[in-house]
């Protein structure tokens, strides 16, 4: 990799213009030289980030080398567990608290179920919170659900299952209008429309938001609306280390651990959903990460174990716009709306080199690109990045930032930076997975019992996702799995078991695999976190 | 990295440590392999997990504020916070005329009965970490006034660090959040969702592939 300007000196050069030329006579790129693109720059598509799985229902299909080592890894309990541990009965047990797992919760509920809501952080700890940019739902004159289907299909480079994505963004109004029910505000115009803006990828504006907030916003009203659900309790601090069968390969189950008590408990339940998120936290390809602290690809793993298909698990997002700088934000995303704003992303000689509102796969490789080529701003870390030209769209339009997006000035305000007067050296961080456990409809998997919904599970974004296709996922999916997950009775009364558990450890050794190897990971090495052994 | 770090000796919970400076209190307690996994999520200040009391070197004053953004500096001095859970209450709203009616109102007043023993006493508006005029928003919300009580908690993460300072047990974020959401369930329903919710009941949008 050629080094680009340092810093500090990149920094005393830049100077602010309402115009910038262009590295490149076309900054749109066509689908050839898109694909070339990232094949020569996208993480996903080096070498290094692919390998055949030897285990499980999936042994044959690519998959990212770290996420295959923990899919393929030892489980860490047995049998005994089962016998020592208390039980509690729930009907659906929901694993992770945020807008899947809260939506799921909420809905399952309405339909009658008593509802255990187990969460590894606190209620409502999630990336969530985070996805400020925005929710997709058709709703202008000019838009239909069939253009939001063809964008999304087309951004995840045609690997969508499209039954998914149908439903999906027709789904698209009806959440949005559930949520504002739930009592969650989006920003309005000046006669009292929806307020929109326009994703990367996309040709319509579409996208619903409050400020930089929308993420935060929805999650605050989802946490109140389970905290006044009484038929819905919650166990925080009670990552899920086992997903249970009940013999007749019916998911009837969790152990739970309790952080604070250091105790393992059994819940016993008619239907699990399975809304634990992604895996930010492995820090694929020594990329930074956008996700919240619990993001380890956890409940992934339990599902394998237990049968449940995935899929694309070598497809990741990387976005664009993660803070390179300064190092107390490194990895902590910048929204796209920023981009959607109409700011550019320059390399240090001043030049814009892409279409900065294409997909974000493309928009991360050319800014790989830049970097690669020697036309990035180097870090005394050994990292590099791009400028995000901040003071160039407050020069053309004096306030947006402040006006748009006071959540990013707050974060630039506690760590000593002015946006408004300072580029952000910005570089891709790792952001989404883009595969998942297989889900049907209606959030069922290849398990019978079990249920996913949200990050955890795959199919709908093919191959890189569109800003403002995840909020809507984990709504529409969360509903969808709530209410089937509601209505699911296993069949007998089969005893909880952990054959499932056998059967794997034994597919391992057959494989010649590591059995010293365990999983699931519960916080990244660097959190400290040691659980008590069953 | 060519030149050895700069370091600061900080006390995080009673125990004293030489960290690299330039960092959060949280990326400093982790580069320092001291443990740190309850108290944490989302290390960009929009979850409220991270509570700590602050005191700096040569100033009396206790700060509160979220670890994630806050900078270690020399000789400071870090409490990470378990508060207690919010005080319960429980409430379900149903679409009203307007967000500031009389029904509205009076299950505000029924759920948080300790909204009007306000003492001005500040409290709740210095121990935010956001900024936000926590007391003003009391005040407007006990005047009835819950789309400008609101207002002035969009950038509130439900830290609860205004409710764990309020001697008379107002919950002030969870009186916000009520007020926000009255506001938005009592809305009219925009014009360009409700056309398309429309059409979409009369199935005139479906999807071809």
């Amino acid at each position: 990799m050629a080094s680009g300007i340092p810093y500090q000196q990149a920094l005393l050069e830049y100077r602010v213009n309402t115009s910038r030329p262009q590295r490149y006579p076309q900054l749109s790129l066509s689908a050839d030289e898109c694909a070339s693109l990232l094949q020569a720059h996208h993480p996903d598509y080096a070498a290094d980030s692919r390998e055949i799985l030897k285990v499980g229902i999936n042994r044959h299909d690519p998959c990212h080398p770290k996420l295959a080592a923990l899919l393929q890894s030892a489980p860490q309990i047995d049998h005994r567990v089962l016998e020592n541990a208390p039980l509690t009965e729930t009907e659906v047990l929901v694993i992770g608290s945020g807008g899947a797992g809260c939506s799921a919760a909420l809905v399952a509920a309405q339909h009658g179920a008593n509802v255990l809501l187990a969460t590894k952080l606190r209620l409502g700890d999630s990336n969530t919170v985070m996805a400020e940019g925005g929710i997709q739902a058709s709703i202008e004159p000019g838009d239909t659900p069939q253009r939001h289907f063809d964008e999304t299909l087309r951004a995840g480079h045609f690997s969508s299952n499209k039954r998914l994505v149908e439903q999906m963004v027709l789904d698209g109004p009806d959440v949005v209008h559930w949520l504002i029910q739930q009592g969650m505000q989006f920003d309005l115009d000046e006669q009292g429309n929806l307020a929109t803006r326009r994703a990367g990828g996309t040709s319509k504006d579409r996208v619903l938001y409050y400020r930089d907030y929308t993420g935060l916003e929805m999650m605050r009203v989802l946490r109140e609306a389970v905290r006044n659900t009484s038929a819905i309790k919650v166990a925080e601090h009670s990552p899920v280390v086992e997903l249970l069968s009940n013999g007749d390969g019916h998911c009837s189950g969790a152990l739970l651990y309790s952080i604070e008590q250091q105790q393992y408990t059994v819940v016993k339940a008619n239907s699990v959903i399975l809304a634990s998120g992604g895996m930010g936290r492995l820090h694929l390809n020594g990329f930074p990460t956008s996700n919240h602290l619990g993001a380890t690809g956890d409940g992934l793993v339990l599902a394998y174990r237990l049968g449940a298909r995935v899929q694309a698990l070598d497809s990741f997002q990387y976005h664009p716009t993660g803070f390179a700088w300064p190092r107390t934000l490194a990895g902590t995303l910048i929204t796209e709306g920023v981009r959607s704003a109409g700011t550019w992303l320059i390399n240090n000689r001043g030049e814009r080199f892409i279409d900065e509102l294409a997909p974000r796969d493309v928009v991360a490789a050319a800014i790989i690109r830049e970097c690669d080529e020697g036309r990035g701003v180097a870090l005394e870390t050994g990292r590099q990045g791009v400028w995000l030209d901040t003071p160039a769209v407050e020069l053309r339009t004096p306030g947006i930032l402040s006006r748009r997006f006071p959540k990013l000035i707050a974060l630039c305000d506690n760590a000593g930076v002015d946006p408004e007067q300072s580029p952000l050296l910005i570089c891709p961080t790792l952001h989404y997975q883009n595969g998942g456990v297989v889900i049907s409809e209606s959030g069922e998997t290849t398990v019978p019992g079990l249920y996913c919904a949200g990050e955890v599970s795959g199919g709908i974004h093919g191959k890189n996702r569109i800003m403002g296709n995840a909020l809507l996922e984990i709504i529409s999916f969360g509903r969808r799995a709530g209410a089937a997950a509601a209505a699911c009775h296993p069949p007998g009364n089969g005893e909880l078991s952990v054959a499932h558990l056998e059967r794997f450890r034994h597919e391992i050794e057959k494989s010649g695999l590591d059995t010293n190897a365990t999983a699931p990971l519960l916080f990244p090495p660097y959190a400290g976190f040691e659980r008590r052994p069953a | 990295m060519t030149t050895a770090e700069q370091h600061v000796n900080v006390t995080i919970n009673g125990k004293r440590l030489s960290v690299p400076a330039e960092r959060s209190v949280i990326l400093a307690l982790w580069e320092a392999k001291e443990p740190l996994y309850q108290e944490a999520s989302c290390l960009e200040g929009v979850c409220g997990a991270c509570r700590i009391m602050v005191r700096y070197a040569n100033d009396p004053e206790v700060r509160m504020a979220l670890a994630c953004q806050t900078n270690v500096e020399a000789e400071m001095e870090v409490l990470f916070s378990q508060f207690p859970d919010q005080p319960p209450h429980h409430y379900q709203l149903t679409q009203q005329a307007s967000s500031d009616n009389e029904t509205t109102l009076t299950q505000l007043n029924e759920t948080f009965p300790q909204l009007d023993h306000c003492r001005h006493c500040h409290g709740c508006t210095i121990a935010c970490p956001k900024g936000i005029d926590v007391e003003e928003g009391m005040r407007l919300a006990n005047n009835g006034e819950l789309t400008a009580a609101g207002e002035l908690f969009i950038t509130c993460v439900m830290c609860d660090l205004c409710v764990s300072s309020c001697p008379e047990a107002i919950a002030p974020s969870y009186v916000a959040l009520f007020a926000r959401r009255a506001t938005a369930i009592n809305r009219p329903l925009p014009t360009n969702l409700a056309q398309r919710l429309e059409a979409l009941q009369r199935g005139e949008l479906t999807i071809e592939y």
